[in-house]
């Protein structure tokens, strides 16, 4: 019966001839309470790796204040980062076409320590990183943990490097998301789904805080801070199912980073609307009508007379 | 009446239950989620090996450990301890791990444990001990030089960087046979084994030639030059080849990165910046390209370029991660994009012939690997317009499931590997499916692979899977998860 299972588990343990690493890289091992300070998350790889997930076990003694994407290798985040019920940072992503290399950043986290000692951060096993190949083959993990030694007295080193560069800019995309309510597989025509809006943007600052989307008929011109104050905006996340689903609206996607600076991109709208379904449109036609039933009335208050 | 009824079932379930267990000696416990009452150690690991590779890197294997714990949640992982310390230095999945950043020439003693999915952890193995390599006294040796070729008009900056062989601090000089002690600069990341220094105020028209010279941690130097020599042209360059050809060069002042390679003659070349499409053209007759991108902004990029090749099939996405920095433009060069590769049978008749075929770089050698039980390769030139057919004597493999691969080279260019093509060795020929609709990942049929596709399987992700959902179950196994969009990203053309 050993044997049996000794057998099943060589077979099923995959040898680490090669593996991903995930490393911590704090600013310094011995920390202050007084202000937060940051710790990287790095991978290296050599082997191109396209999917990863990360799971962190947050000592108690600590707090994780802020988790940034900027300069991320991470271009399209399935979990963004969260904490989650038993106290583990949380996050899931893709690198499309894989990244092979050294010390590529995957978080950036801004934690505070609450309470002195010595505090343990460590890349749980449940973690998982997935080759760039066709069947997904697993990539074993190596990790060390980092051991941060927390005294009052000490003062961390500021980290208040301004960011005042807008988020990249960005293509938002419009498309039916098929929602299963008929036949919507990809080798026959799309006929049933909701109309919405797809996008990912980029700050290699401070990171992606949201994104918010509007709708409205008319064309604001996303420089014109005013007017774009006055939208409906809703905060959203990819993909956003539109309300205009017949596309007569123009809509606008605000990427916002974690500095509040703002990247705003517009599409128009695929179906606009007739001009006569325009408030210009209905303004001209109670006109006309006004003016037919001016005319009317006239010619029948002459023929009156006569 | 009904209460008796139901102690009578679950006693009737419950005695022989326990009279089964007591027979095996076996505890039962009642589970709750993963705390499912495994308090049973895994095997302590077998066999643990240490080798020293390095003055600064220990490679340690061991054999697998077992769970018998009941219920057997499997081994999780494996603990490396060093020096008899209470506390691992890390943890892998793996079965060997390699200890990184020793002190040279020291001692180290390590044991391993394994934990299961309950975090019970076994005894430590027996300890293993040994010395990382000593310094050599041995003078540095250089190579990777870096840059090489010519840069667009225009370039005013770049990076001098080559590697050595052991830990070393690297210096430059205009003049050749300087000794290292009196050349004059010393390259601002030195002192491991990758060396870098930023070159500025480069002007047109100019060859720059720069004498290297290293010298190890115990202060062994190099007694002859390595030489990194670079140009930047005289005159604005402009995009080669055929769609790209009448085509002037971006105003340099707006460019941020030029990226250059080989693919295949008249291909396709399209850049990917963040995995999202923002730049194609169209490679010269003789496979070069050339695609300027402007507008970039500081920071880490990932870049991907892949190419389509005459008969339309794709190549895989060659990706680069680099960091830009704004107003200073970026030339990625050496870019050498994997041969495109196809079969003409799917499944083939042992002693039949299979071909397999693709484009390249013109009169490139094409090496094959076929992934069998015993691994096959073998080579094939390719012709002047870069195509190149290879024909696999299946006699040489058994029944069953194969993969292929190919990978160029050019003088000392070497590609990475191709996508990887499944056939199988039967007793029938049939032939591959001819790509009409079935791009893996494009559930909006609109032939490409992207971000609305990505929104699509976001959109299913945690969702139960309804059976008129598109088919982002890519492994088939029931679930949405992440070996799904693994395959995905695989297959991604932006």
């Amino acid at each position: 019966m050993h044997k049996l299972l000794l057998l099943i588990t060589i077979l099923l343990v995959p040898h680490a001839a090669f593996a991903a690493v995930i490393s911590f890289d704090p600013q310094e091992t011995t920390v202050g309470m007084s202000t937060p300070f940051l710790v990287g998350i790095t991978i290296d790889s050599d082997t191109p790796v396209n999917t990863i997930r990360g799971v962190i076990d947050v000592p108690e003694s600590m707090e994780v204040v802020d988790a940034s994407d900027g300069n991320s290798i991470i271009n399209l985040w399935i979990e963004r980062p969260y904490i989650n019920d038993a106290r583990q940072l949380v996050f899931s992503g893709i690198v499309p076409g894989g990244f092979e290399g050294y010390r590529g950043k995957l978080l950036t986290l801004t934690i505070q320590a609450k309470r002195e000692g010595v505090a343990r951060f460590i890349v749980n096993p449940s973690s998982r990183i997935y080759k760039n190949d066709e069947s997904a083959s697993p990539q074993p993990i190596i990790s060390r943990p980092l051991d941060l030694r927390v005294s009052a007295g000490r003062d961390n080193i500021s980290n208040e490097i301004p960011d005042t560069a807008l988020p990249e800019r960005f293509m938002p995309v419009v498309a039916l998301i098929p929602d299963g309510s008929s036949d919507t597989q990809a080798t026959s025509s799309i006929e049933s789904g909701h109309w919405a809006v797809s996008f990912v943007a980029q700050d290699k600052g401070s990171g992606i805080a949201g994104y918010a989307v509007a709708e409205s008929f008319s064309r604001i011109d996303p420089a014109d801070e005013r007017k774009v104050r006055r939208l409906s905006w809703r905060d959203a996340e990819s993909p956003y199912v539109l309300a205009d689903q017949r596309l007569s609206s123009y809509v606008y996607v605000k990427a916002i980073d974690k500095e509040g600076n703002v990247r705003i991109e517009r599409l128009d709208p695929q179906q606009p609307r007739p001009w006569y379904r325009t408030a210009l449109g209905y303004i001209l036609i109670a006109l006309i009508a006004l003016i037919i039933l001016n005319a009317l009335r006239t010619r029948i208050n002459i023929s009156r007379r006569k | 009446m009904k209460k008796l009824a139901s102690l009578i079932i679950i006693a009737a379930v419950l005695i022989p239950l326990s009279l089964y267990a007591n027979s095996f000696n076996l505890t039962l416990t009642f589970c709750n989620g993963l705390d499912c009452g495994d308090v049973t150690a895994p095997s302590t690991p077998t066999n643990l090996e240490a080798e020293a590779v390095s003055t600064s890197q220990i490679n340690l294997s061991w054999d697998a450990s077992i769970d018998p714990g009941f219920p057997a949640l499997g081994i999780l992982g494996y603990k490396i301890y060093r020096n008899g310390g209470g506390t691992e230095v890390a943890t892998t999945t793996g079965l060997s791990y390699s200890d990184t950043g020793l002190a040279d020439g020291t001692l180290y003693t390590y044991t391993v444990s394994a934990f299961d999915g309950a975090y019970n952890e076994s005894a430590q193995s027996s300890s293993v001990s040994t010395t990382t390599l000593s310094v050599p006294s041995v003078a540095p040796n250089a190579s990777n030089g870096s840059p090489s070729g010519t840069f667009a008009a225009g370039t005013t900056e770049t990076t001098l960087s080559l590697a050595t062989d052991i830990a070393a601090t690297c210096k430059y000089g205009t003049v050749a046979d300087t000794a290292y002690a009196a050349l004059p600069n010393t390259f601002s990341t030195t002192g491991g084994t990758a060396h870098s220094k930023l070159l500025s105020g480069l002007a047109n028209g100019v060859t720059y030639t720069y004498y290297v010279r290293c010298q190890s941690t115990t202060n062994v130097a190099m007694t002859s030059d390595y030489t990194i020599s670079f140009a930047v042209a005289s005159a604005p360059v402009r995009v080669p080849g055929g769609g790209g050809g009448d085509k002037d060069e971006l105003p340099l002042s707006q460019v941020n990165v030029i990226v250059r390679g080989i693919a295949y003659p008249g291909s396709t070349i399209n850049l990917l910046k963040d995995g999202l499409a923002v730049a194609s053209t169209q490679a010269g007759p003789d496979a070069n390209f050339e695609i300027q991108l402007s507008g970039v902004g500081s920071g880490t990029f990932t870049f991907s370029v892949w190419a389509m090749d005459s008969q339309g099939v794709r190549s895989t996405l060659y990706p680069f991660t680099v960091t830009l920095t704004s107003g200073v433009t970026t030339v990625i060069g050496g870019v050498f994009i994997p041969p495109t590769v196809s079969l003409d049978l799917s499944t083939v008749k042992r002693g039949d012939p299979l071909r397999v075929l693709g484009q390249t770089v013109p009169n490139a050698t094409v090496s094959l690997i076929f992934h069998s039980d015993t691994e096959i390769i073998d080579q094939v030139a390719a012709d002047a317009r870069g195509v190149w057919n290879y024909v696999l004597d299946t006699l040489k493999l058994e029944y069953g499931d194969h993969t292929a691969q190919a990978r160029a080279a050019k003088a000392t260019d070497i590609s990475t590997l191709s996508k990887t093509l499944s056939f199988k060795v039967g007793t029938v020929n049939i032939p591959v499916k001819k790509e009409t609709s079935a791009l893996i990942g494009d559930y909006n049929a609109d032939k490409k692979v992207d971000l609305v596709d990505f929104s699509i399987m976001l959109y299913w992700y945690k969702r139960p899977l309804a059976t008129t959902a598109p088919p982002v179950d890519l492994n088939r196994d029931g679930k949405l998860d992440l070996v799904d969009f693994s395959i995905f990203a695989y297959h991604w053309t932006g």
